[in-house]
């Protein structure tokens, strides 16, 4: 009796399958060293933050749950904390954004020495932050600082000013350095919206009789909202996580007086060695930043396709 | 054939055999260079802050001179030291001697960073020649961690000149006495602000609260550890109201004083801005050094002024060469890591502390060796820029800061400092001040 024997062929695979298998190969070095880089040590500091996890006591790590979170909502040290940096923030962001758009405007314009203009403003931007917070450190020390020295040589003070050592005056000179290096940047950034805006459209409303701050309100500002959108994103993250500026000019002093979040967050870390406490408190940054950029893109995308 | 063969050879380059002979030569050349690595002895890995860099290369040059290792040296400003080197342990890079402050002690030993130095031969005969007071800051839990790099402590300076020109023949005995005669300096102008103190919120601050504090007789924490500043009559309290008298309703405190760090003020003292100051003792050669000091030869040591229970006493301190415990864990690396703390910290083969004589003569640097004081050279000198009999007597009735030896000193000195600060700005009532830092301690003693 004679048996048929079957003998079954391999079916190849289907070529859109043999396609992704082969791009998930050329993904997978760099999906590997993303997950080592950023998901590890994402997933690892969560881990962290539910422990207590102090250098003082390394053998000592046990699960605390959410206790470094809520302890912190019981704190008075971190709403002042808080309070601190909405004031650094909204501060910081305004004024950098307002100043940004003027020297925008300005550098819009054609005039004679408009490239060199454009130099001298870079200029501040090239300074590295830890440059910056020691050169202004300088300028507002009370004994010998160059800032106490014009206002005096302008008869505008009879006598040295306490700027850093003061309080409020701290705050105002954290936020001023901050927007001193921060200026140019959002200036090349809103000049680059600037020009996009198509200049049939001033030409026309100019016709129309509309003088210069119509045509600003209602022709340029428009036209650069994304541009102005992205520059408020990228500056409110910088500024929620501003850290290097208040270790070198005010270490969070005096008092508390410029204890922003990040610093906060630093001091307990590195400083009290609480890595446990440490990264909770970088969790709410980040939940904080994250909600920020959430709501600042919903406002980016286009009105007719706003999430309601 | 041959010849062909060779020339197509010759045209691809290298030949199968010279590729294999070549491999063979660099494996040869790796292996002879690591066996050559490892007979040769790894270097010592020195971490410090920094201070004096050239002197410091120097000293250790002739280190590797002498022994024929190597150090591989590496500082941090001071300011940064404590993180910095959190960082570096963390990160499990190579340390096998670290300067050490007495304020980490507790917690770098604790955490498992520091080994000490108990084991050594050597060890009891230095327990012998060191200061007390510098071997007690060096001892946690009973055991030695290191060997001084120096010892000093919170000295009350003034400016002879400016007192003299106020009408005054002697510094103040009293702080109450300070307020008298600075006030007098201020009306007759000589300078607006006549007293400074660097009060900004480093680790330089602590050391200004306890000699303020001590000098009234008073403690910060009692025997048990347990906070004693935080009571309606302690010195702290009273320290505390007469700094903000100082600055608010006398105004002979520097406005810039919470904003004046230990290096600022010294610039601002040695520029004439102030009459009396306090800072390290070993800081009179530099005020007293006419190409640092626009002041020099004016600058005078006096006892600190002393409060109504107070007998002059100030905090003292000792910065050390500690042994790091990844060091001590390898029986090579311990080896050289005592070898370099022995030269730095303690006494050569002709059993002279050499390097610490060394670093007094450079930077007028406190001893901890007692042998140095009858080192006729040492004694010439220890006159030179301030009354010798006066700074032993001062040396004397130096404290070592009460509460360091617990893990957690550094953090409540974090929380104490802006305590302090805001109780100064009047942001806080300076009871309430001081009771948050004492809750704060109690706190950390808890976790």
């Amino acid at each position: 009796m004679g048996v048929d024997v079957l003998v079954a062929r391999p079916v190849p695979a289907p070529a859109w399958r043999r396609e992704a298998a082969t791009g998930h190969l050329f993904v997978a070095p760099a999906l590997l060293v993303l997950v080592a880089l950023d998901v590890y040590p994402i997933l690892y500091a969560l881990w962290v933050s539910l422990h207590r996890v102090s250098l003082k006591y390394p053998g000592d790590r046990p699960f605390v749950g959410l206790r470094n979170y809520l302890d912190y909502f019981a704190s008075d040290y971190f709403w002042s904390s808080v309070q601190h940096t909405l004031v650094f923030v909204v501060a910081s962001v305004s004024l950098t954004t307002l100043v940004g758009l003027a020297v925008a405007l300005v550098l819009h314009q054609s005039f004679r020495g408009q490239a060199l203009l454009f130099a001298v403003v870079l200029i501040p931007w090239a300074v590295p932050s830890v440059v910056n917070g020691l050169m202004w450190k300088w300028i507002y020390n009370s004994s010998y600082g160059s800032l106490n020295g014009v206002l005096w040589s302008l008869g505008l003070i009879d006598r040295y000013q306490v700027i850093l050592g003061d309080p409020h005056r701290a705050m105002a000179a954290l936020v001023n350095a901050f927007v001193w290096r921060e200026v140019p940047l959002v200036a090349i950034l809103l000049l680059t919206a600037l020009k996009a805006v198509p200049e049939d459209l001033d030409k026309a409303a100019r016709a129309d009789g509309a003088n210069a701050v119509r045509r600003f309100l209602h022709v340029t500002l428009p036209n650069i909202r994304t541009g102005f959108l992205l520059v408020l994103l990228y500056e409110t993250m910088l500024t929620l996580r501003t850290f290097d500026l208040v270790y070198v000019l005010t270490e969070g002093g005096p008092g508390d007086a410029t204890s922003v979040i990040s610093w906060y967050t630093y001091s307990e870390t590195f400083r009290n060695l609480n890595f446990g406490r440490g990264a909770a408190l970088a969790y709410l940054i980040a939940v904080a930043t994250f909600a920020v950029a959430t709501w600042y893109l919903r406002l980016l995308a286009p009105p007719g396709k706003r999430a309601r | 054939m041959s010849t062909v063969t060779r020339g197509i050879t010759q045209q691809r380059g290298i030949s199968r055999r010279d590729f294999v002979g070549g491999l063979g030569a660099v494996a040869t050349t790796l292996g002879l260079a690591r066996a050559a690595a490892a007979q040769a002895p790894r270097p010592i890995h020195l971490v410090g802050w920094t201070f004096g860099v050239p002197f410091v290369q120097e000293v250790l040059a002739e280190f590797e001179k002498r022994t024929g290792r190597r150090v591989n040296y590496g500082n941090l400003p001071w300011a940064q030291y404590h993180d910095g080197m959190v960082a570096k342990f963390v990160g499990k890079a190579p340390l096998d001697v670290v300067y050490v402050s007495d304020a980490d002690l507790a917690a770098w030993a604790e955490a498992g960073w520091l080994a000490p130095i108990e084991e050594f031969p050597e060890v009891r005969a230095y327990r012998e020649e060191l200061l007390p007071s510098a071997l007690e800051a060096m001892t946690y839990k009973g055991k030695l961690y290191g060997l001084p790099y120096y010892t000093d402590y919170m000295a009350f300076v003034y400016n002879e000149e400016m007192l003299r020109r106020a009408g005054f023949e002697a510094p103040p005995a009293t702080w109450d006495e300070l307020v008298r005669q600075a006030l007098v300096i201020k009306q007759k102008g000589i300078v607006d602000a006549p007293l400074l103190l660097h009060l900004e919120a480093t680790t330089w601050m602590i050391e200004v609260l306890y000699a303020l504090v001590y000098s009234r007789g008073g403690r910060l924490f009692d025997d048990r550890l347990e906070p004693v500043f935080d009571r309606a009559d302690s010195a702290a309290l009273e320290t505390l109201h007469w700094l903000i008298e100082a600055r608010e309703r006398h105004r002979i405190l520097s406005p810039g004083a919470l904003e004046t760090g230990e290096i600022a003020g010294l610039k601002a003292f040695s520029g004439g801005q102030a009459a009396f100051y306090l800072t390290g003792r070993y800081r009179l050669k530099d005020l007293n050094t006419p190409a640092t000091s626009q002041v020099a030869g004016k600058v005078k040591l006096a006892l600190m002024p002393r409060g109504r229970a107070g007998k002059h006493q100030t905090v003292g301190w000792t910065r050390f060469y500690g042994m790091t415990a990844a060091a001590a864990a390898d029986p090579e690396r311990k080896a050289g890591a005592w070898q370099l703390i022995q030269y730095l910290g303690g006494r050569n083969a002709a059993g002279v502390y050499e390097v610490p004589k060394k670093f007094f003569q450079f930077a007028w640097l406190g001893f901890a060796a007692r042998p140095l004081f009858r080192d006729p050279e040492v004694k010439a000198l220890l006159g030179q820029y301030a009354d010798a009999a006066l700074q032993e007597r001062q040396h004397g009735l130096a404290l070592p800061k009460d509460g360091l030896k617990v893990p957690w000193f550094t953090e409540w000195d974090q929380f104490n400092r802006v305590a302090w600060q805001k109780a100064i700005l009047r942001q806080t009532d300076p009871l309430t001040a001081l009771r948050s830092s004492a809750d704060k301690w109690r706190s950390l003693r808890r976790v």
